[in-house]
C-alpha cells in the first residue's frame, strides 16, 4: 500500500492518494508452495528411511539364511566324507548335487548381504599401494583349476614394470575374480581369455578380454543393474544372482574408477577397469 | 586329550558339529547351547579351544566373554568365533574382548572345521 500526499500549485496540502495492491492471491500461492515442499521432503524422509529399513531387513534376512545353509552344508558334508558310512557312487552323486546347490544358495545370500552393505553405504574401502602385477597374477591363479575344467586358455599380458594402485585389496580382489569369472562362464569350452593391464596418465587400466557369447546392444546398458542377468544361449545353465557386476561397478566407482564394456554378439567382450592409480608409478 | 568347548544354540549346527568333532581321535568334547551353560561349564574345566557363537539366548558370545574373563583366568585357551555375521557391532566388540580368530559357519566345510581345530591346538 502506498500513500501519496496531494498538493495545489501553491503546496498546500490539499488530500490523499491511496494505492493498494492485492497481494492475497500471491500470498496464497506462497502459502501453496511453502507445503508442497514440505510435502515433499517428508516423502523424501519417509523414502530414505524405508530405504534403510530394506537394507536392515536384507542384513536380517541374509544371516537367518545363513544358518540352516550352514547345517546342510555340515550334514551333506559329513555324508560325503564317510562320517556315515560308505557310499555307493550313485549316492555320491547324488549327495554332491544337493551340496553343489547348496553352495549356489550360500553365495547367493553373500552376494545379498555384500550389496545390501554397499546400497546402506557401510562399505568404506582400506586402501593401500598394491602391486597389481601379483593381484592378477594371484586372482588367476586361483582360478586356474576353473579353467583347467572348461579346457580354456587364461593368458596375462602384464608389463615388465611393475603397476602400483592404491585400492582396497579385499575387495577389488572381488571385482578382477568376477569379471575373469564371467569371462569363464560366458565363454564356450575350449575358448581363450586375456587378462590385460597396462597404466599411464595417472590411470591404471585393466582388460578382461573373452572369447565368448558376447552381448547384444540393447543389453549393454542393463548390464551393471541389480539383479540383471542378460539373456543369451548360455545363461540357462549359468548361475550366480545377477549382483556380481554391479557390485564390481559400484566398487570401481567408490575406488573413483569406472569398468567399461565393449562387445560383439558372437564374438566376445571385454570389460574394463580404470582406476586412478593413487600412488608414484614404482 | 585335547578339550573342546562347543557352544552353540542352532540344534542341526550343534549335532553337525558334534558328530564331526567326537569322531576326531584325540578329541574330548563340551557343549553348551548358551552362555550361560558354557560359563557354567568353564567355572569346572580348562578347555584348550572354545567354538563360540555370538547370537545366542540366555546369553550371547559378547555377555560371556565379558564374564569369563578368559584372558586372566585361562590365558592358554584358544577362543574361536563361529558365526554367520560376517561384520557388526557384536564380533567388533568381541575382537575387542580377545579372540584368536573368526570364521564364517557358512564359509567352513566339515573338513575345514576340523582343520582349523588342528591349527588352534597347535598355536
Amino acid at each position: 500500500m502506498v500513500i501519496t500526499a496531494l498538493r495545489d500549485d501553491e503546496g498546500k496540502l490539499v488530500g490523499f492518494a491511496k494505492v493498494t495492491r492485492d497481494l492475497s492471491e500471491r500470498k496464497e500461492h506462497e502459502e501453496q508452495l511453502y507445503q508442497a515442499n514440505l510435502k515433499l521432503k517428508r516423502q523424501s524422509a519417509d523414502l530414505q528411511e524405508l530405504n534403510r529399513t530394506k537394507d536392515e531387513f536384507i542384513s536380517l534376512a541374509s544371516h537367518q539364511l545363513r544358518t540352516p545353509a550352514s547345517g546342510v552344508k555340515q550334514f551333506l558334508g559329513l555324508l560325503l566324507d564317510g562320517y556315515a558310512g560308505e557310499l555307493t557312487p550313485r549316492q555320491r552323486e547324488f549327495l554332491q548335487h544337493a551340496y553343489d546347490g547348496n553352495e549356489r544358495q550360500i553365495e547367493l545370500v553373500n552376494d545379498l548381504l555384500r550389496v545390501a552393505q554397499l546400497d546402506a553405504g557401510k562399505i568404506v574401502l582400506k586402501k593401500q599401494p598394491v602391486n597389481i602385477n601379483n593381484l592378477i597374477k594371484y586372482v588367476t591363479r586361483e582360478q586356474s583349476d576353473k579353467f583347467k575344467d572348461r579346457h580354456q586358455v587364461l593368458a596375462l599380458e602384464l608389463p615388465q614394470e611393475t603397476v602400483a594402485a592404491s585400492v582396497d585389496v579385499m575387495r577389488f580382489r572381488t571385482v578382477l575374480e568376477n569379471l575373469i569369472d564371467n569371462a569363464s562362464k560366458y565363454t564356450p569350452e575350449g575358448g581363450k581369455i586375456i587378462v590385460r593391464l597396462s597404466a599411464g596418465r595417472g590411470r591404471v587400466t585393466i582388460a578382461v578380454v573373452d572369447t565368448g557369447v558376447g552381448i547384444e546392444k540393447e543389453s549393454l546398458g542393463k548390464l551393471f543393474i541389480r539383479f540383471s542377468r542378460v539373456p543369451n544361449y548360455l545363461s540357462e545353465s549359468v548361475g550366480g544372482s545377477g549382483l556380481g557386476l554391479y557390485w564390481a561397478y559400484k566398487i570401481a566407482q567408490l575406488h573413483k574408477g569406472t569398468i567399461e564394456v565393449a562387445s560383439q554378439p558372437g564374438k566376445g567382450s571385454t570389460f574394463t577397469i580404470i582406476i586412478p592409480q593413487g600412488v608414484r608409478h614404482g | 586329550m585335547a578339550k573342546i568347548l562347543l557352544v552353540e544354540d542352532e540344534k542341526i549346527l550343534r549335532d553337525a558339529y558334534t558328530i564331526l568333532l567326537e569322531s576326531q581321535d584325540g578329541y574330548e568334547l563340551d557343549v553348551a547351547t548358551n552362555g550361560q551353560e558354557a560359563l557354567d561349564l568353564c567355572a569346572n574345566n580348562t578347555y584348550d579351544v572354545i567354538l563360540l557363537d555370538l547370537m545366542m539366548p540366555v546369553l550371547d558370545g559378547v555377555g560371556f566373554l565379558e564374564k569369563a574373563s578368559l584372558k586372566q583366568r585361562s590365558p592358554s585357551t584358544r577362543v574361536v568365533i563361529m558365526s554367520n555375521l560376517s561384520s557388526g557391532e557384536a564380533l567388533a566388540k568381541a575382537i575387542e574382548l580377545g579372540i584368536h580368530r573368526h570364521a564364517v559357519k557358512s564359509d567352513l566345510s566339515s573338513a575345514e572345521v576340523v582343520a582349523l581345530v588342528q591349527e588352534e591346538l597347535n598355536a
